[in-house]
Formats: structure tokens, C-alpha cells, sequence
């Protein structure tokens, strides 16, 4: 049986329990339910990034023997799924910093981080157009994405702790410890497995019409 | 392969010296941007804030068209099969790599002194200042050399090189900028941490490129 | 020819180089092949003799270098850019920059385009000196060029 269909049940769950059984934040109120679903989009847009760079080292490394099919098209497709979630991220992010600071963006080292990420998606998908009819395209996008991945601790880990942030306690912090009620934190905990999932699923959509488009080719080459 | 690194420095330098139009392009750019920025803004004192920033963009755009066109050179004119018959890709893209940082070094020793003059830029921790100069533009010059070899061999032009330039050199960027400010304003700075992270920047995506290059430069 | 040459890759198969009975590895392939062909330019810019210094692998003596430039006949050209010069002088030029390392493996694309009577009398003459002792494949539409070779293989 394929796990990622438990995306049918966890989705649906996880949106009642932050909606429903998560308890509202002291002072942001109910507008803090905002965060189970900011966070695990943020998660997930760094997950994508850190799949599509795998995939690319991986094409890289094999790329004489040829053993594992598909590597590029696995990078990208997770690449593109990420530039969506991405997005999602901003903007719920943008929903959030308005209500809680004021103003839908603060260029906080955060908020800076995840736009340099869906910047490098955006740059990476224009190369990857670009190089469309070009027979080099799956090393030259893997190469880039791998200079691209290198630079993220820089701007995820290093400059945060460089420069002071508008953003609350990292989830990963010093003390490694989650500051929420434990309530709040089985609530995100779940949406984090859930979004997860949900991430998972739609990869394996992805690569299912990929391999259907490509079956059509085949038989329509066949055929003339 | 020594050898063959001073045989491709050699030729990349020539080349360049025979024909440095787009060195006078960037240098052009450079000029025309301060001088223009100092006229309508009638010499107006800038913070040290808007100084860095003035800096730090007038030096990456005059430096972007020049970064590119080193390898866009090779496939612009026909050289792309010679080169490849006759250097491997490591030599190739050292000496194009020495090349840039010699290049962008002498832009930003061009650009600093317009600056001081038509923007009053004032120095007041000249040593630091100095080093986050050549920390700043070595890692600029660093990433951009194995961008540019993307760009060449995609067949794209300078708007997708500064598509894919950018956000690989927003970290450069920022702590560049805001290391140059406090150069600018406070006397007796110093901050280590700014050259180390620029330098590690540029350390990593160095020995990244050198294990990339093949698969960008060759078709194998 | 550019398979052969090792500069792109082949869409299935594969070519592989030995020395007797070992295989040379990739990298130092480059080495051993002088590939001449239609899309190999030389650099416009710099001169003959910059070119020459620039394909060198080894220190080579001025005085030889000269005795390759008086037989292709471009010594009197050696300092002038490469684009400056007629088709024909920069088809020869390719032949002496293909040949000067001495590789063992040589590849003629179409060895006598560009070039008139008298270039073709040359490098002909030259291709066949070179044959008792390099690997020469040649490449060409042109019924002469194939008494060049010992062995014929028509495609297509």
C-alpha cells in the first residue's frame, strides 16, 4: 500500500485540529492559527530545495553510468513544486507580519532568507527554460542548483545569528526546544507530517504524468 | 597543468589587452553612473547607509556586463571547440577565475576614488575599509566566473546572468553592504566575522566550481 | 568526428582510446588527438605566433617553431592576427596547430576546404609523411582525399 496516500486522512485532520482543537495564542489571538500552516510551508519549500539538490548531486555523480533514471526530470519537478510552496510561504508570511507587526513586509533576515530561496526557484526555472531544446540542460540546471543549495546555510543559518530578527524564537533554537503550549505543538507537529505528506503526494503526481507524457512520445515515434 | 593555467592566463590577458571594449563599457558605466547620481542629486551628503549602497550597486552592475563576457567571448566567436581541444576545464576555468578577480579589482580601484569625489564618500576606518573592498569584490568575481560559464554555454545573454547572479550573491551583498557602512561611519571598525564569512562564501563556491566545471564546460 | 575527438559525447556507444594494451584514461586524452575541422577557430585576435604558443604543450625552440610556419608558408604572417588572414592561411594555420604537439591520433575534417591548388599539394604531401607512424582519420565528400587513407568506410 502507498503511505502517501495517508495524505487523505492526515490533510483533513490536521486542518480540523488547527482550526478546531489548537488553542488560540495569548495576545495574537486566532490569528495566530496562521502559524501551522506558515511553518510547515516554510518547511517544505526548504525540503523541496534540499530534495531537487539531491537529485541533481545524485544525476551528477551517476551521470556516465546512467543507473538511475530521471534524475533531472526528480529535480525538477521538486524545484517547481517548491517555487509553489514557496510562494504559499510568502504570502502567508505577509498575512502574518501584517497582522502581528504591522506591515506586510519588514525584510527581517527571515522573511529575507525565504525570499532569496524562491528567488534561486525563479532563477532556476528561467535557466531551466532557457536550456529547453538543449541536450545539456539536465547538467547545467544540476550544476546550478547545487551552487545555489550551497549558498542557503549562509543565508538560513549565518546571517540570521549575524543580524537581530523581527521573527519569534526559531522552532530550532539554542535551547532545542519548541516554546508553545503542548496543545499548539501537537497541532503543528501534525500539520508539519500532513504538509509532508502532501508534498510527497504531489511529487508522485508530478512523476506519474511525466512518465505518462513520455509513454504518449513513445508511441506517437513509434507509430511515424 | 601549470603550464597550461599560465598558457590560458596568458591568452585570456592578451585578448583582453588587444581588445578592451568592454572593459571601457563597465568602466563607461561606472562613471556615468556616479557622476549622474552626483548631479541630480547636486552633491548632496548621503549617510553612510545610502553611501555603501551607492558603492556596492554602481560597482556589481558596471562589473556584470565584464564578469560575463569571459566566457561569452569563447562561444561568441567560434573559440568554444579550439579551447576545449587544447585546455582541460580546470585550466580553463582558473584562469578565467583569475582573470575576473584581476578585472573586477581594477574596477572597484577605479569606482572608489569616483566615489570619493563625486559622492564625498568619507573613509573613516580606511584598513577595514580596504579589506572589505577585496573580500566583497573576490567573492563577487569568485561566484560570478562559474555563472557566467552557465550563461555561456545556455546561449542565454546579460539579463539571465543577472537573473541567476542575483540571489546567489544577495548574501555578498548584504553583509558587504553593511560591513562598507560602517566603514564609511565609524572610526577604528573592525569586524572579522563579515571577512570571514565572505571569504568562506567565496572558499566554497570556488571549490564547488572547480567541481562542477566539467559537467558545465564539456559535453561529455 | 567530434565523438572521436572526445569533445561531445555520443547518443549510445562509446569510443575508447589504447595505448597497446591499455586503455588511456579521459583525461589525458586530449593529449594524444590533433583535430582539425571547419569549427575549430583559433583565436582572432591574437597573432599566429600567439596562437602557436598558446596550443603548446612543451617548450618549444623558436627556431622550430619557425620551421613549421616556413612550411605551411605562413612565416612572413606569423605576426599578424589570425584575422587578418585569408581562408586559406588560417585553413593551413588550423594544420599546423592540429599537428605541432605531435599527437599520435590525427583527425582531418575535410582536409582540403579552403585551400587552392598549391595548399592542397602541401598538406597532402604532409598528411602522407605522417601516416607511417600516427593513427590519421580522415572525413571528407572528396573522391582524392580518400586515396589519403589505407582503409575506406562509406556512411550513408
Amino acid at each position: 500500500m502507498n503511505i502517501i496516500k495517508f495524505v487523505y486522512i492526515l490533510m483533513p485532520g490536521s486542518i480540523i485540529m488547527t482550526l478546531l482543537w489548537a488553542p488560540p495564542a495569548a495576545i495574537l489571538g486566532d490569528t495566530s492559527r496562521i502559524i501551522y500552516y506558515h511553518v510547515p510551508l516554510a518547511w517544505i519549500s526548504v525540503l523541496a530545495f534540499i530534495i531537487s539538490g539531491i537529485y541533481s548531486g545524485v544525476y551528477l555523480l551517476t551521470i556516465k553510468k546512467q543507473q538511475i533514471k530521471d534524475l533531472h526530470e526528480k529535480s525538477h519537478i521538486s524545484a517547481s513544486l517548491g517555487l509553489f510552496f514557496t510562494i504559499l510561504t510568502v504570502i502567508t508570511g505577509s498575512i502574518w507580519a501584517k497582522v502581528s507587526w504591522g506591515s506586510f513586509w519588514n525584510w527581517d533576515p527571515r522573511e529575507t532568507s525565504i525570499m532569496v530561496l524562491l528567488l534561486i526557484y525563479i532563477s532556476y526555472i528561467s535557466l531551466h527554460t532557457t536550456l529547453s531544446n538543449n541536450e545539456n540542460q539536465g547538467k547545467i540546471c544540476a550544476s546550478y542548483l547545487i551552487i545555489a543549495a550551497a549558498t542557503v546555510p549562509f543565508f538560513v543559518f549565518i546571517i540570521p545569528r549575524l543580524y537581530p530578527s523581527l521573527h519569534p524564537d526559531p522552532i530550532l533554537n539554542r535551547e532545542i526546544r519548541i516554546h508553545l503550549d503542548s496543545r499548539m505543538r501537537l497541532t503543528l507537529l501534525c500539520s508539519l507530517l500532513s504538509f509532508t505528506f502532501l508534498f510527497f503526494y504531489l511529487f508522485q503526481l508530478r512523476i506519474r504524468m511525466h512518465n505518462i507524457g513520455r509513454a504518449i512520445e513513445e508511441q506517437r515515434d513509434e507509430k511515424v | 597543468m601549470v603550464n597550461e593555467l599560465f598558457r590560458n592566463i596568458t591568452k585570456d590577458f592578451s585578448i583582453e589587452f588587444k581588445n578592451p571594449s568592454t572593459l571601457v563599457t563597465s568602466l563607461s558605466f561606472a562613471a556615468i553612473a556616479t557622476i549622474s547620481i552626483s548631479l541630480v542629486s547636486r552633491s548632496y551628503q548621503f549617510s553612510p547607509f545610502i553611501q555603501s549602497i551607492l558603492l556596492w550597486l554602481i560597482m556589481f552592475f558596471a562589473g556584470m556586463n565584464s564578469l560575463l563576457h569571459i566566457f561569452i567571448r569563447e562561444v561568441d566567436h567560434g573559440n568554444e571547440l579550439f579551447l576545449k581541444l587544447n585546455s582541460s576545464a580546470f585550466s580553463v576555468y582558473f584562469s578565467k577565475l583569475i582573470f575576473n578577480c584581476v578585472l573586477f579589482l581594477f574596477l572597484q580601484i577605479i569606482i572608489t576614488p569616483l566615489g570619493i569625489a563625486f559622492l564625498q564618500f568619507s573613509i573613516q576606518s580606511q584598513f577595514f575599509f580596504i579589506a572589505i573592498i577585496m573580500c566583497g569584490g573576490f567573492a563577487i568575481s569568485g561566484t560570478t566566473t562559474v555563472l557566467s560559464a552557465i550563461v555561456a554555454r545556455s546561449g542565454g545573454r546579460g539579463s539571465l546572468f543577472t537573473i541567476i547572479s542575483f540571489p546567489v550573491l544577495l548574501p555578498v551583498l548584504w553583509v558587504a553592504i553593511s560591513s562598507t557602512e560602517k566603514a564609511l561611519g565609524q572610526s577604528g571598525f573592525w569586524d572579522s566575522e563579515s571577512l570571514v564569512f565572505l571569504l568562506a562564501f567565496s572558499g566554497m563556491i570556488i571549490a564547488l566550481s572547480f567541481l562542477l566545471i566539467r559537467f558545465i564546460w564539456l559535453d561529455e | 568526428m567530434r565523438i572521436l575527438a572526445k569533445v561531445i559525447k555520443p547518443s549510445s556507444g562509446g569510443v575508447v582510446y589504447f595505448d597497446g594494451q591499455n586503455e588511456i584514461d579521459e583525461d589525458l586524452i586530449i593529449h594524444a588527438i590533433g583535430f582539425l575541422s571547419p569549427h575549430v577557430e583559433p583565436y582572432g585576435e591574437l597573432t599566429l605566433h600567439e596562437n602557436i604558443r598558446f596550443v603548446l604543450r612543451t617548450d618549444m625552440a623558436e627556431d622550430k617553431i619557425g620551421e613549421h610556419l616556413h612550411y605551411f608558408g605562413l612565416f612572413n604572417h606569423r605576426n599578424s592576427p589570425v584575422s587578418h588572414l585569408s581562408t586559406g592561411l588560417k585553413q593551413r594555420l588550423k594544420y599546423l596547430l592540429a599537428v605541432i604537439n605531435e599527437p599520435k591520433v590525427l583527425l582531418f575534417d575535410e582536409p582540403g576546404s579552403n585551400l587552392d591548388a598549391p595548399g592542397k599539394d602541401l598538406v597532402y604531401s604532409y598528411i602522407n609523411s605522417l601516416k607511417k607512424d600516427r593513427i590519421i582519420i580522415v572525413a571528407t565528400n572528396v573522391k582524392e582525399e580518400e586515396r589519403l587513407c589505407g582503409e575506406v568506410l562509406s556512411l550513408g
